[in-house]
């Protein structure tokens, strides 16, 4: 079976490294000298310095906090997990981001006493908005709360409420305690009232995401290479396949041109699928560069020096309307304006709290509109994940990113693509 | 797709954009079995051929078996290698029992000199995440500044597979293809590839070491594993750590860090 890449997400101090440190000590999945550490005098463990497996720097276990995300690998009896830790801290959302972004599902862990607080919020908006559908909630520090079911059910309630808002339902809502044990991987007599599962059970229930194999084909350039005397065209096929002898377009400047072969490492392939690394030989490969999008004529993306977009900011200086941007889609880099700053959004209420803003601050998610120096290919993020969502740069440094949310204008070679995008 | 093809083309994707976003790029290679790995997706990568110089940190203190299995290597795979060794520090250090001083002198001290004698801007390294509890915070794409340090305290965003990195004046880049990867998966792909690997991973007598590096700081382990299946199932079945017989990791609580802050691999 395929193995998992899972996010651990929600505010500072809800005790997410604890959790993950309890998942791996309880399953077995710590090197033996690691697990010994934990061993306590009862036969129970010592809990308490379970955050420190994934808070590795002297600076973490001193301040007792998360400061960058990190990853561990969690086995159970149905597959191997990544557990992407992620500091819960606003400042450090560049780093939860990081780690967000590598994840299939998510573990959104909320304090049983304190409740959702904003970063709860923040953190699951992102989660939703990066596209991530499966997620567990985690009700932690239940034995602060003397187990009650009460408290369980208002805030299971709550959180599942918010949840479907932002378009996610989650798959189980779970009342635990990382520190004592109750529900994480040993099921809690603790509260007899509880009917779901424990994490562990309701990690092996999430289903891994898999490409769908119909989609129209975009062989992404990474850039084009000498190869005994030719120039070979190396990228990666982020969709569709890729076959010798298929007629395609490289855009955005619509450069037609056939496959003569196609090659992984040494060996030549007929048919080079969704994910897959590869070399092109090209029959005229001189209208070929880094950052061209090849496909086939009647599949084509948007190209567009005009997009809307949804973004999360990431960066001590504010983004403000009219700022020089970079803007890198797959291996396409343009240089950008934000144009507009249409409505900035709390995540909490989901409500616009500034329509038609000056500037974008730190931790700050918005609905934009950039301008771009030159076209570029894109596609819904749901059809396309590499060409319908970015990174912003500034300085050289990754300072945002978002998702193109459909409102596209300018020059559009493909008029079905684009209504698919306003669709 | 499984997941060892997907780490394989990801690896890929990430060892070309280094090659595509920097001026001087290099790989790192010091016999073992993640940097050989490392070489084999760097040959898939440029359908063959590795464009860039294959750099050797010689302590001067590999075991001799190493040193051959680098030669015999270098001339079939066809391999620009480069040597690089601490001119300042007499080979060996003098003194091994103060491992910091002695990995920072012979090892970092030594990319140092090399990076400011022949301007690379990018190396390229072989660690992963479950090697240490530090290297699980690493970045694919992590900046050094001159002075060769870490900033752990501010590491640059990376999104999906958007690393942004780009070719700076003033500091070089580490790229870590192999970051995702299990020491399983190593050995997993090693086996489906039918890469070579330094015999020294074999059991003989009883025992095998399970990571290399510098003769005086390897212990081997116990180990029956004589073969390449024999070692992928010892691995999934067993619970001792991979860096158990490294002595710079042990040194102290926080060694790895200040090894690592200081621009140690």
């Amino acid at each position: 079976m395929n193995d998992l890449r899972v996010v651990v997400a929600g505010h500072v101090d809800h005790g997410k490294s604890t959790l993950i440190g309890r998942l791996l000590y309880e399953t077995g999945s710590l090197p033996q000298q690691v697990a010994d550490r934990f061993d306590g005098a009862d036969g129970s463990p010592e809990a308490a310095a379970f955050a420190f497996i994934t808070d590795q720097l002297s600076e973490e276990q001193e301040g007792s906090f998360t400061l960058d995300t990190a990853q561990a690998h969690l086995r159970t009896a149905e597959r191997v997990y990544t557990l992407i830790d992620t500091p819960g801290h606003r400042e450090f959302l560049k780093n939860m981001v990081t780690g967000t972004t590598r994840a299939e599902a998510a573990v959104l862990v909320v304090d049983a006493a304190e409740g959702p607080l904003p970063q709860t919020y923040l953190h699951a908006y992102l989660i939703s908005m990066l596209g991530i559908r499966q997620v567990i909630v985690v009700i932690n520090k239940m034995d602060s709360v003397s187990y009650n079911h009460k408290r369980f059910a208002f805030l299971a309630q709550q959180l599942s409420t918010y949840l479907e808002k932002t378009g996610i339902t989650p798959t189980t809502v779970i009342p635990l305690s990382a520190q004592q044990g109750d529900n994480v991987v040993t099921r809690s007599d603790r509260m007899p009232w509880c009917r779901t599962p424990t994490l562990a059970e309701a990690l092996d229930d999430l289903i891994p995401m898999e490409r769908d194999g119909d989609q129209p084909l975009r062989f992404l350039v990474q850039c084009p290479f000498p190869m005994d005397g030719r120039r070979a065209i190396l990228g990666k096929v982020i969709s569709g396949t890729l076959r010798p002898g298929q007629p395609l377009v490289f855009g955005p400047a619509a450069f037609e041109t056939i496959a003569i072969s196609v090659r992984i490492g040494e060996q030549e392939t007929h048919a080079a699928t969704a994910g897959q690394c590869i070399g092109a030989f090209l029959q005229d490969a001189s209208g070929v560069e880094r950052g061209s999008v090849g496909f086939v004529g009647d599949h084509a993306p948007v190209i567009t020096d005009h997009v809307g977009a949804r973004v999360f900011w990431i960066s001590p200086q504010s983004l403000g309307v009219n700022d020089a941007v970079e803007i890198l889609c797959g291996t396409q880099g343009r240089r950008g304006r934000v144009e507009k700053i249409t409505a900035v959004i709390d995540p909490a209420s989901l409500e616009t709290m500034e329509a038609d803003a000056t500037h974008l601050d730190d931790s700050q998610i918005a609905e934009v509109s950039i301008r771009t120096d030159s076209p570029l290919c894109v596609d819904p993020v749901e059809i396309v994940p590499e060409l319908g969502r970015f990174a912003l740069l500034q300085h050289n440094r990754i300072t945002g990113g978002g998702v193109v949310t459909g409102r596209v204008k300018g020059p559009c070679v493909a008029p079905e693509a684009a209504h698919a995008l306003h669709g | 797709m499984e997941r060892l093809e997907e780490l394989e083309h990801r690896s890929v994707y990430i060892i070309r954009e280094a090659y595509a976003s920097f001026r001087k790029p290099g790989v790192l290679w010091s016999m073992g079995k993640d940097s050989t790995v490392l070489i084999a997706l760097c040959r898939k990568a440029f359908l063959g051929t590795v464009p860039f110089p294959v750099i050797h940190i010689d302590t001067g203190r590999k075991f001799p078996a190493m040193y051959a299995f680098r030669d015999r290597w270098v001339k079939t795979w066809g391999l620009r290698l480069v040597v690089a060794r601490n001119r300042t520090s007499p080979p060996g250090g003098g003194d091994y029992s103060d491992k910091l001083a002695c990995c920072t002198a012979l090892k970092t001290e030594a990319l140092k000199q090399l990076i400011h004698d022949r301007g690379f801007d990018a190396i390229m390294l072989a660690i992963r995440r479950d090697e240490h509890g530090v290297r699980a915070k690493e970045r694919h794409f992590s900046p050094r500044d001159m002075s060769f340090r870490w900033d752990y305290h501010d590491q640059p965003p990376e999104l999906w597979d958007l690393f942004g990195a780009q070719a700076d004046d003033n500091a070089h880049f580490r790229v870590h293809p192999l970051l995702d990867w299990t020491e399983l998966d190593v050995w997993r792909y090693i086996k489906q590839e039918g890469l070579p690997v330094v015999d020294l991973y074999f059991s003989h007598g009883g025992r095998r070491y399970r990571s290399i590096g510098c003769e005086p700081c390897c212990e081997p382990i116990e180990s029956e594993a004589a073969t390449l299946d024999d070692i992928l199932h010892e691995l999934e079945t067993t619970r001792i750590g991979e860096r158990q017989g490294r002595a710079q990791d042990k040194e102290a609580a926080h060694a790895m860090q200040q090894l690592r802050a200081l621009g140690y691999m």
